[in-house]
């Protein structure tokens, strides 16, 4: 653990000498940011989003609102805990917004027969573009949990994903999200009470 | 068992080391005797597992790149909105100008100055049915250079009524079959157009007002050309409607002799040449081709002119069966108008020619207020400038 508190303060230190840098006028500091943070966002993206375009898009987006407010950046949290929180926010407006909704509702009425035993719908074909490596049944199985994570509601999807997939600290999520850290850990118990419900013969 | 679920609410919690020393305890001494609770624990953490092993999505390689292009580009939210806001107002543009220019009468009368010379190229054709049409009865008469000023006057003037009996007393000679091809709103339009909604009627009824002094003449004219009109209307009307339509009958009739056969001059000296004591050394004639006997405002005229001008013009003028509409005070400011048929137009613009030059000028008179009106019977003004040899 303490190696891993030393890692995470080093990745901090970088991420602070980077923003000052940028601040100082050195455009190439935001690339360096956007390289290091770009698969955890866009993975966080996915999971929100659970659509591989949906995902870019929100993850350009996130990016592109914390080039722009990144001269504003005070520090009163970490790089991390900040990005991330452009990225719920973002995710949410997109989730939320009436385009979205029209478009699920529309895409919907072909996956209704999802959770039935056994089939395997055209949604259930897994992304080749991920790892073609990877076991089929491992990324079908995947795909099983990431249907159920959508099913969720949005505030139990965040904490849930920023815990178990992000692996952020509850002390994070409560930064994250802006929640109580009851509300955090009640939110976490819920959602996965859920999932294990709605898993519980898939795993 | 009694503590089973107020465990497995911190079974989460517990699992991730997020409870406090007491709860802890109390967790830990419930799950060494609850077997469905540890279950629900190992079930848990194994989910929990699962969704952190689950594998992490990369973003795709050009990332940076099209991240780079979309930060250099301006933001495009706010150009999606400007697109269709620009076609709602050209939408609305379109619409607004459609509507007035199907509900404001000046504007049909654009789309029929359009539509009218058409109707006059067919029009001048004689009628062979003469049951067809009232307008095309109309100009199967004879030239009546008086016939138009007299049929205004019939609308207001008090002479009228001699003639406007006789228009009634032919219009109830007219064929049923006339009377069913009206719209049922003729009467309506017939009443109409004598309001100022009219284009036609209001400059007629301008005449009078405008030359005062001319009215007497114009009125033996006027009574000369009832009995030229009245023998080509067809018969066999019914009497009833024919009293209701009978100045809708006028109006066509006016209209159509309106657009052949009139011609208004209007004499007027330019005011460089108002110094010239013999009878004018520049004359100027307008010439309107219509029964508006509303004198032309002339702005270039301020200085009197040898009378002798005008008389000379106004005898030439009534030589050739024409006659002076405008009044003395039109002659002091330097014109006069007159009114003549094409044919004799063509007369008293010859013998005009043996005393001066002549120039010709064809207007369409948009700036004249009296004629505003009348733009959709086609007024076209011709102006000829004289000057005398």
């Amino acid at each position: 653990m303490n190696s891993d508190k030393a890692i995470e303060t080093q990745y901090a230190e970088a991420d602070e000498g980077l923003i000052d840098a940028f601040k100082s006028g050195q455009e190439s500091a935001f690339d360096s940011l956007v390289l290091r943070y770009k698969d955890r966002v866009f993975n966080m993206c996915y999971r929100m989003m659970g659509d591989y375009e949906e995902a870019n898009d929100c993850a350009q987006d996130a990016f592109i609102k914390a080039y722009r407010a990144l001269m504003n950046f005070r520090g009163e949290s970490s790089f991390s805990t900040w990005l991330y929180r452009i990225v719920i926010n973002t995710c949410k407006s997109r989730l939320t917004s009436i385009k979205y909704l029209f478009f699920k509702r529309m895409l919907s009425t072909n996956t209704k027969d999802e959770n039935t035993e056994g089939s395997l719908t055209l949604g259930d074909i897994p992304d080749e573009r991920f790892s073609p490596s990877r076991p089929l049944e491992k990324r079908q199985q995947d795909d099983t949990i990431q249907k159920a994570i959508k099913t969720l509601p949005l505030q139990q999807r965040t904490v849930v994903i920023l815990r178990d997939v992000e692996g952020l600290s509850y002390e994070e999520i409560a930064s994250v999200t802006g929640l109580k850290l009851g509300t955090v850990k009640s939110k976490i118990a819920r959602a996965r009470l859920t999932l294990r419900e709605s898993l519980r013969e898939r795993l | 068992m009694k503590d089973c679920h107020i465990v497995r609410e911190h079974l989460s919690a517990y699992m991730d080391g997020n409870v406090d020393g007491v709860s802890k305890r109390q967790v830990e001494g419930h799950l060494s005797e609850c077997n469905d609770c540890a279950q629900q624990l190992r079930l848990m953490q194994k989910l929990s597992h699962r969704l952190s092993s689950m594998e992490r999505v990369k973003a795709p390689e050009d990332f940076l790149g099209s991240l780079r292009q979309r930060i250099e580009q301006p933001q495009r939210q706010g150009l999606t909105p400007n697109v269709p806001l620009g076609m709602v107002a050209l939408a609305a543009v379109v619409v607004i100008a459609l509507s007035i220019l199907h509900r404001e009468p000046q504007m049909r009368h654009i789309l029929q100055d359009v539509r009218q010379p058409a109707l006059e190229e067919i029009a001048p054709p004689k009628a062979k049915d003469t049951s067809n049409d009232v307008s095309v009865k109309a100009k199967a008469q004879p030239p009546a250079p008086a016939s138009f000023p007299d049929s205004s006057k019939m609308v207001k003037v008090p002479e009228a009524p001699a003639k406007k009996q006789a228009l009634i007393q032919k219009r109830a000679e007219l064929p049923t079959s006339q009377l069913a091809d009206k719209p049922v709103s003729a009467p309506l339009q017939a009443t109409s157009e004598t309001s100022e909604t009219a284009p036609a009627a209001p400059a007629q009824l301008k005449a009078p007002v405008a030359a005062p002094p001319m009215e007497a003449s114009a009125e033996p004219a006027a009574k000369s050309s009832v009995p030229d009109t009245v023998p080509a209307a067809p018969k066999g009307f019914a009497a009833p409607a024919g009293k209701l339509n009978s100045t809708d009958e006028m109006k066509s009739t006016q209209e159509t002799i309106r657009h052949q056969e009139r011609i208004v001059l209007t004499v007027s000296i330019p005011p460089s040449f108002a110094p010239s004591k013999v009878l004018g050394d520049k004359d100027s004639l307008v010439t309107k081709e219509e029964n508006i006997s509303v004198p032309r405002a002339l702005q270039n005229a301020p200085q009197p002119a040898h009378p002798d001008v005008f008389d000379r013009i106004a005898a030439l003028v009534s030589e050739n069966g024409g006659k002076i509409v405008s009044d003395k005070i039109a002659s002091k400011q330097q014109y006069i108008d007159a009114e003549i048929s094409v044919e004799a137009y063509a007369a008293l613009l010859k013998e005009l020619l043996q005393i001066a030059n002549v120039q010709e000028l064809y207007d369409t008179d948009k700036e004249d207020i009296g004629l505003q009106k009348d733009r959709q019977k086609q007024t076209n003004i011709v102006q000829l400038h004289i000057i005398i040899k």
